[in-house]
């Protein structure tokens, strides 16, 4: 039997060039036809696919099927479907296209065999992101996206950087392979631009700042791919590498503390982003079989319950027009649906028993425990305090619970789509709490961890009422105020104003100055070029009494120069 | 909070902390989780350290009016 091997990512590329050229009732479903056709293929390709393109004397592996990108690939394609689904009710042809754009970027790291096909995907997505912040229009997700661009920009020239430095050493091949840092400079900047991609303080700025000014469904895509393809790579090339297990134990503590802070909606899941990778990155960082596992379920887990929670704050801000938690509040009574779906979520990333994030984030804690990372496991721990905290208490207290809706607050009806989108995710956030064995199958390695024990389930419950009591008792404390948290972006956006003010703007005017005297000077020139004559015409007001017939130059003066020129030319013959 | 909510709250715990002494000896490995109800302890101190710490030392440092980088 032939099998036909085609990188998924084609098929979403294919279709985001299809997109356009669809008529625009379809495109909606074209779009969740493309999603779902990847899903299909991911799910049915063999381990061990494989398909090579020679160019340039490079043998370039567009296409390389194992089951740690296999896991991956289903849950972005499944989140592509899931978010097209939600987004169905969208009529802009290029947020779609950007979109699927960005899905199949996804894919194309997710399945690249060598380093220069990884990094043209990265490129891909890091460009059609971006279009998904600006496609907002306004003047903030303008700002932000640019901010967003340059950030990856950078993240991307040093991955690139790194990756021609490294393949300049002795021994070392484009394929995508494990690599330590002592194997060079080069390996050093390949592992900083991909951790800028997950958003590891403190080069994490740019997701905090952007995703909150994305566009409703754009936010929904940005929370799935960009820092899991990220933790993808690192799984991939870096595996056990201890410096992740410290930086991704700190990122847990850094988002929670500064969701706790925030007033935005969608500011405050950005900061979750940052946490929850944080375990996806200690569990890369510890390298065992088990954290590797962990590392992974967890991303899986983590996209499904992100995008819901994205879906729900995509729908409040869709709905009522606000994301700040101080301009809205007791919207129980008009979203019913809405709540209890974002809730789904809400349990799912607090880790409450039979979610899908209690038997996946609790697999890289007790790998971290098992490898006598006992600082690590509790540090984690606090952060699943925090996490329901912040996501499972204060955003949907203040949202929907808390105080009633204000007076001039309107509520419109989201779209049927939104809701049969959310439900869907919610279903497997759902399923996979129940049925973990359904997502441990896909897992690189034999899973030897059961969830289910009584020590876990007590462990749980007993930190999860703790954090509920707290949390009721000093509700006061943390109830929202207007003020935004300044984070690190702080050192190029404060100073920005400042460089604005006191370089750019003074070498612009200055810039001016000189254009404007150029352009004086061109035009004097100009006008000189037309008759030279005119510059000794003109008195000293500048006026010109210019006539033709007067300043024409005198046809005695032509043959007396003529003439002069001859007896000039006879007297040198003459004499030489 | 109504009174049948903490009357839940309340019999959860205490079946959680009849399951953690009846249950589980020898499948705790680590020091610090042999500590009797060493999980209650942790979420309540856990949440009150993350609250006064977040919103009472850290927040005075970075919170800012909302439009400090527009002004």
């Amino acid at each position: 039997m032939i099998e036909l091997i085609i990188p998924p990512a084609f098929i979403l590329l294919a279709g985001a060039l299809m997109l356009p050229v669809l008529p625009q009732k379809t495109r909606s479903y074209a779009f969740i036809f493309f999603s779902l056709a990847s899903l299909i293929l991911i799910l049915t390709m063999k381990d061990g696919a494989i398909l090579t393109v020679s160019t340039m004397n490079y043998q370039l592996i567009i296409l390389k099927m194992d089951a740690l990108s296999r896991v991956f690939g289903i849950i972005f394609a499944f989140i592509a479907t899931a978010g097209g689904i939600y987004s169905f009710h969208i009529k802009e042809t290029g947020q779609q296209c950007a979109a699927l754009l960005y899905a199949g970027g996804a894919l194309g790291v997710t399945f690249a065999g060598d380093f220069f096909t990884l990094f043209i995907f990265w490129e891909i997505m890091a460009v059609s992101s971006t279009y998904l912040i600006w496609s907002r229009g306004t003047s903030e997700s303008q700002k932000a996206g640019l901010r967003y661009l340059l950030f990856h920009v950078l993240g991307g020239g040093l991955l690139f950087a790194g990756i021609l430095l490294y393949l300049s050493g002795p021994g070392a091949n484009i394929m995508v392979t494990q690599l330590k840092p002592e194997m060079g400079p080069g390996v050093w900047l390949m592992l900083l631009g991909i951790i800028i991609n997950a958003a590891v303080p403190p080069f994490h700025a740019w997701l905090s700042d952007a995703y909150p000014e994305a566009t409703v469904t754009g936010a929904v895509f940005l929370s799935a791919f960009t820092t899991k393809t990220a933790v993808y790579v690192l799984a991939r090339v870096f595996p056990g590498l201890e410096i992740l297990l410290i930086l991704g134990t700190v990122m847990t503590i850094y988002g929670v503390v500064y969701a706790l802070l925030e007033n935005d909606i969608r500011r405050i899941l950005a900061y979750h982003i940052i946490s929850q990778v944080g375990y996806m990155l200690a569990g890369v960082g510890i390298g065992t079989a088990m954290a590797i596992n962990g590392a992974v379920s967890h991303a899986f887990s983590h996209i499904l319950y992100k995008a819901l929670l994205f879906m729900g704050a995509g729908v409040v801000l869709h709905t009522t027009g606000k994301s700040t938690l101080t301009e809205i509040g007791g919207l129980r009574k008009e979203q019913p649906l809405t709540f209890w779906l974002y809730m789904i979520a809400a349990f799912s990333i607090s880790g409450f028993p039979l979610f899908n994030g209690f038997i996946s984030k609790s697999m890289t804690v007790a790998a971290a425990g098992e490898a006598h990372h006992e600082w690590a496991m509790l540090l984690m721990t606090l952060a699943a305090v925090g996490t329901f905290l912040g996501v499972g208490l204060k955003l949907p207290y203040f949202t929907w619970l808390a105080k009633d809706k204000p007076a001039d607050l309107k509520v419109e009806n989201p779209p049927i789509n939104m809701h049969i989108g959310m439900i869907i995710v919610a279903f497997f956030c759902i399923f996979h709490g129940l049925y973990p064995k359904h997502l441990y199958q896909w897992l690189p390695f034999p899973v030897e961890w059961n969830p289910f024990t009584l020590h876990h389930f007590v462990e749980t419950v007993q930190i999860l009422v703790f954090t509920f009591i707290v949390f009721w008792l000093m509700r006061g404390i943390i109830t929202p105020n207007t003020k935004i948290a300044l984070d690190v972006d702080w050192f190029y956006r404060r100073p920005a104003k400042f460089t604005r003010k006191y370089i750019v703007d003074p070498w612009d005017k200055s810039f001016d100055v000189i254009e404007a005297q150029f352009y004086k000077l061109a035009g004097i020139l100009a006008e000189f070029g037309k008759n030279p004559l005119l510059i000794m015409t003109k008195d000293k007001k500048g006026d010109t009494a210019y006539s033709p017939d007067r300043y024409r130059p005198a046809t005695q003066t032509l043959i007396l120069t003529v003439l002069g020129l001859f007896i000039i030319l006879a007297i040198i013959g003459l004499v030489f | 909070m109504k009174l049948w909510h903490w009357i839940i709250l309340g019999l959860v715990t205490v079946a959680s902390i009849v399951a953690e002494f009846a249950g589980q000896h020898g499948e705790v490995s680590h020091l610090p989780f042999k500590i009797p109800l060493f999980w209650i302890w942790f979420g309540a101190g856990g949440s009150v350290v993350l609250i006064l710490f977040g919103k009472k030392l850290f927040g005075p440092i970075v919170e800012k009016k909302e439009d400090y980088y527009n002004d």
